[in-house]
């Protein structure tokens, strides 16, 4: 276990974050007193990405593979305003 | 702060060759545990319209629009549940004056769910702006 201060500082987040996320759950801990004291071991799981990286590969390959067959670079925003207009 | 609500810019443009695909790829991609990315009910709709669409245009095949939109699918983003969503977008779009309220739809998650909103949209950024709501624009 160590400090709100401690975990704030090895995950590049306020003091306040951190307390939030023990409150949310999204960080384990324990609560000793007034203080809270945060799980290592959560710590890690919590920095690996929230996106696998095998889907952004996917995503990639998707996207690399249509592009090279049509060769767009499309806008999605005005594909969206397009759509939204059409309705 | 570590929730973001995303719009449809942001999550095409990852799908989609784009401008701001880069950019697009690297808020995904530097996402942790930590954070937690939502969106209105309106946000897979406006998707899957805009996949079809391309698939009418002749951009798109049949088979390509199915593919992308099971990788859309696929990124972690929880959709908000609440109709106050749309009472929300309501008041926004009155309140900015916008003749209608497909964008609101996001601020409003935005700001009840107290998330960075995330677009490719500059109109979108300003109207995010101009409630001092804080915004992150793709590009």
């Amino acid at each position: 276990m160590i400090t709100v201060a401690e975990a704030a500082k090895r995950l590049g987040r306020s003091i306040e974050q951190v307390r939030r996320y023990l409150r949310e759950g999204k960080l384990k801990g324990q609560r000793v007193g007034n203080q809270w004291f945060v799980d290592e071991e959560g710590l890690r799981d919590v920095r690996k990405p929230l996106v696998p990286p095998e889907l952004l590969r996917r995503i990639d390959e998707h996207r690399e593979a249509i592009f090279r067959r049509n060769g767009i670079v499309f806008d999605v925003v005005a594909l969206i305003h397009e759509s939204r207009e059409s309705h | 702060m570590a929730r973001w609500c995303v719009d449809a810019s942001a999550v095409l443009a990852s799908v989609l060759s784009e401008h701001a695909t880069a950019a697009a790829r690297a808020f995904w991609s530097d996402l942790t545990g930590l954070d937690d990315v939502v969106g209105p009910q309106l946000l897979l709709p406006e998707c899957t319209s805009v996949l079809r669409q391309r698939v009418g245009s002749g951009e798109l095949t049949e088979a390509e629009s199915a593919d992308l939109l099971e990788d859309l699918l696929s990124l972690p983003i929880r959709i908000h549940e609440s109709r106050d969503q749309f009472r929300v977008a309501l008041t926004l779009a009155g309140r900015l004056k916008r003749p209608k309220a497909y964008d609101m739809q996001y601020l409003a998650v935005a700001t009840i769910e107290r998330a960075e909103l995330v677009t490719l949209d500059r109109g979108l950024r300003q109207a995010a702006t101009d409630i001092h709501h804080p915004v992150r624009l793709l590009r």
